[in-house]
Order: C-alpha cells, then structure tokens, then sequence
C-alpha cells in the first residue's frame, strides 16, 4: 500500500480511537447506563410529582422539560465517558503510545472528542426520547392532563428542540469533560469538576439575581435548550443557553489542546 | 576532470540512523541529561546502560517527542520524531510494557495502533504469532505476565516494521525462554540493517546482543564504544573481564571511554 492510498491521518486517529472505545468494557457499560438511567430517573421524578394546578385552570409547568430531568443523570455519565476516555491513558501511561503514534497531539484530543460526541449524541438522543415516552403517561396519571395540559405536539419546534437539545447538551459535556481532563490528567479529579463548573450553580443559586446570572453565564445555562414554555424563573433563551454551554466547552478543548502540545507526557 | 558529486551528495543525505546531539534536559534544577550524544548506526544493536535513575529513559522519550529537550536535539533519520510522516513506519518503540488500557485485549491494542499508523490490519495477527502470544491474542492485557505484557510491547514497536528501533528494558520480566527469544530477535534485527537500540540497567542482560555499548551515569556519557574495545581495554588484559566488571568500572570511575 502506497502512502498515498492510506486514508488521511486525522481519519487514521479516529478510527484508531473508534477501536479502542468499542474494544473496552468500560466504555460500553457507560453507553449502557446513559441509554437507560436517564429513563429511569425521568420516570421516578415524574411520577412522583402530582399536579398542584387547580384543575381547568391554564397550567404553567413545562411539562415536556420535567420529563426530560433525567438528563441531570445523562450529563454525568457523559461526563465520564468524556474523562475516561483520556484519563485511563493517562492513568495506565498508554496516552505516550498514542502521542508516538500521533506526534501531532490535537488529533488525539479531537478524535476522543470526536467518538465521545458521536456516541454520545446518538444514545442521548434516543435516551431522551425514551424518558419522555416513558414519562409522558406517568405524568398523565400525576394530573398533568387537558385542559391544564394540552398533549404535547410532537411535531413542533420547541418539543423537537427539548428532545434533540437534551442529547446534544450530552454530547456537549462529553467533550467539555475531555478538555478538562486533558488539563487535569485525572478522572478523579476532571469528572467532579466537570459536574461542579456544570451542576452547582443551578442548585446554589437562591435568589433571582443569582438565578438570572447562573442560567444566563455559566455552564448550567445549556439546560435551558429543554424549555418549552415561558415562564418566570426562565432566564435564558434556549439557543442561547445552550451557546452558552458550547462556548465554556470550546474554550476547555482549546486549552487542553494548547497545553498538550507544549508539556511533556508524563509517564505513568 | 571529474566532478566529485559522490561526497557532495553524501553530505545532504540524511543520517539513517538515530542520533542524540548535545542532550541536555533539566527538570527544575535537577539535570537528568547534560550533553548526551552519541548515535545508533544502522545494522548494530546499541546497548544504553546505566543504573536506574541515569537518564535512559529520559533519553528515550525525547527522542519520541514525548519530552522536550532543554537543549540538544535527537534526530531519527536526520528529521526530529513530530516532523515525521507515518512515525511507526520510521521508528518503533516500547517504553513501558505495562502502559497498556488493561481492559484492551493485545489484538485490539495492536489493532488501534495499526490504525493509528496506517498500518495493514493483517499485520496484527501476524505479529502476534510471531512474538508468541497466538493464544493470548483476544485475552484482555490486564491478565498478562509482565513478561506477555513485554512481548506485546515489541510487537507494538515491529508493527510498522521500521528500520529503527528503541527498546527501553525489554527483557524485563522475561523467563528464560523469552531471554532467549529476545536476543535471537535482536541479532535478525541488526542482520537486518536495521538501527536497534536496546537500554537495561543489567550489563549482563546485553552479553552476546549489543555490538556497542553507551554507559550513562548522571545524565552524562561515561563510556561509548565497541564491546570488543572495552573489553581489551581492560589494565589486566591477561584474564578477560566480564562486561560486568568494565561496566562497574566505568559508573565507579566515570572516564571517558572512546573506541
């Protein structure tokens, strides 16, 4: 085989990194979990959350967003199936054969960003149909019904936007927790920080002002991609939450590749 | 007249070998590596000796960019490693055995190697028969013997059958069996051509493999020279030292040592 009939070395990378994701246990049982525990935690919270609105009155709960809460469970395992995917090499030492492979270290980070986000975005996407089919009916039984509720249209822009939204908010935190691992250079300390920098300020914020700003500047603001209605205490528009989210998430895979290339590999 | 273009020529062709120039590297004020040069001529089998912590390792992962030098540079077939197209075709490595993803099988292990070097799949298999691990092939490397763990190694480092090779402490681990293995595979590897360099910190290890010797101590050359020509330069020449003794010698006495 000539060089020049070789596919090109940015595909070699990702292919290479396609054989390790499939080829390890790990990897497959995260896959696993996020396809079915987001489900899972949908439906418990649902069907634990009765309806407070008077009955025929006009409701104000974004009932398509509630059934897709699961995606709190999907976010950390995405988290680790993006950390996991740099830090096993660097905990085991084999990143050093895969930089000898690949001197040019970015194509390394990019393509585990590339199989992450890919895999990601597939199985978030189904998850988060899953939850919402799961869901929808469990919620029904909650009181959540007609005329407070009208049936979502399952067609329409903002529903299509939450499903869609919610696995590409996954995907998108697979690739910020590979940028930030890459910095950091281990799992144990890259998946809490990921899950702090994204989860803790949705849950510190207690006044409106604060609430305003964490939905609007910080890494939590993606999950407004999943709202459906207006409401008071929405803040953000979803696109621009979600734009939000991409942007912590392009600046850690552009510090992590800037880094990457300027130290030395440690070994293990 | 003759034009003399042969020597012309010669002179911009790059080195084929492996060459270390002037190797300094500083880890905060430590010196790990201070002046290393020396080169490993094609179709010789290079032993880099010294005692753990001498820098060999160090050495070796600059020269595949994995670590930057302070100062100096090493140069695979006269370009630095991150310039190379298709790396694993020019230069194989094993550094350290046991820094493979346990839960990868060997065979997927090569497999995303081969990948990653535009290397032919079949070659993996192949390979695998040769360095012995045929059986073990779909078993996950977390179960292997260190010594598994180093035949897998040296299959990574053949897998773009390249004309250079760095082996840092190959024979690690190895039973008597894979010794002899190893050292049958270093000699058809320099008859070759092939520019193979080989460190461990056991000169015993080297006897009837290395055609050359370079000791490190201190991050510095202590010696460098043929096996023959420091065994006969030994003061008592009438009863032969082992390449233990002039080894010892030379880390207790740190002279510079020349062919």
């Amino acid at each position: 085989m000539t060089p020049n009939s070789r596919p090109h070395p940015r595909l070699r990378t990702v292919r290479a990194e396609w054989i390790k994701t499939v080829g390890s246990r790990g990897t497959l049982t995260a896959m696993g979990l996020l396809a079915t525990l987001p489900v899972g935690f949908s439906a418990l919270v649902v069907a634990n959350t009765p309806s407070t609105d008077p009955p025929g009155a006009p409701g104000d709960d974004d009932i398509v967003a509630n059934t897709l809460v699961g995606v709190l469970i999907g976010v950390v395992i995405a988290a680790v199936v993006g950390a996991t995917a740099i830090g096993n090499e660097e905990r085991s030492g084999m990143i050093s054969t895969s930089y000898t492979a690949t001197p040019r270290r970015h194509r390394v980070i990019l393509a585990k960003a590339s199989v992450a986000a890919a895999s990601t975005l597939i199985i978030g996407i189904a998850s988060s149909w899953a939850s919402y089919l799961v869901a929808r009916p469990l919620q029904r039984g909650q009181g959540y019904v007609a005329p407070s509720y009208p049936e979502p249209d399952l067609f329409s822009g903002p529903f299509l936007r939450a499903i869609v939204g919610t696995g590409l908010l996954t995907t998108l935190i697979a690739v910020y927790a590979v940028g930030i691992t890459t910095i950091v250079r281990r799992t144990s300390i890259a998946i809490p920080v990921v899950v702090a920098t994204l989860l803790l300020p949705g849950l510190l914020a207690t006044s409106d002002r604060i609430q305003q700003f964490t939905q609007r500047w910080t890494p939590f603001a993606g999950f407004s991609i999943q709202h459906t209605v207006q409401r008071p205490d929405y803040f953000a528009g979803p696109w621009h939450g979600f734009v939000v989210t991409a942007a912590y998430t392009t600046v850690a895979l552009v510090a992590a590749i800037s880094l990457a290339h300027r130290r030395d590999i440690r070994p293990a | 007249m003759a034009v003399p273009t042969v020597p012309a020529m010669r002179s911009n062709l790059p080195q084929p070998g492996l060459t270390f120039e002037a190797l300094t590297k500083r880890f905060g004020t430590v010196v790990a590596l201070d002046d290393v040069t020396f080169t490993v001529p094609p179709g010789t089998v290079t032993a880099l000796v010294g005692p753990n912590g001498s820098g060999k390792t160090t050495s070796m992962r600059i020269a595949l960019g994995l670590a930057s030098p302070s100062a100096g540079r090493v140069l695979v077939a006269g370009q630095l490693y991150r310039h190379l197209d298709a790396p694993l075709t020019r230069i194989g490595s094993l550094l350290d055995a046991t820094a493979v993803n346990p839960g990868l099988t060997g065979r997927t292990h090569l497999r995303w190697l081969a990948a990653a070097g535009g290397i032919r799949a079949a070659r993996v298999d192949a390979l695998l028969e040769q360095v012995g691990l045929g059986t073990a092939a779909r078993r996950r490397v977390g179960g292997y013997s260190l010594g598994m763990k180093q035949r897998l190694g040296v299959a990574a480092a053949l897998l773009g059958d390249p004309p250079i090779l760095i082996l840092d402490e190959p024979m690690n681990g190895l039973d008597p069996e894979g010794m002899v293995w190893f050292r049958r595979l270093a000699r058809n590897l320099r008859d070759e051509g092939r520019a193979v360099l080989v460190s461990s910190h056991l000169m015993r290890e080297l006897e009837g493999i290395a055609d050359r010797v370079v000791v490190i101590h201190r991050g510095r050359i202590a010696a460098d020279a043929s096996i023959a020509s420091l065994l006969m330069g030994s003061p008592d020449a009438a009863d032969r030292p082992s390449l233990e003794d002039v080894y010892l010698r030379v880390v207790t006495s740190p002279e510079e040592v020349r062919p």
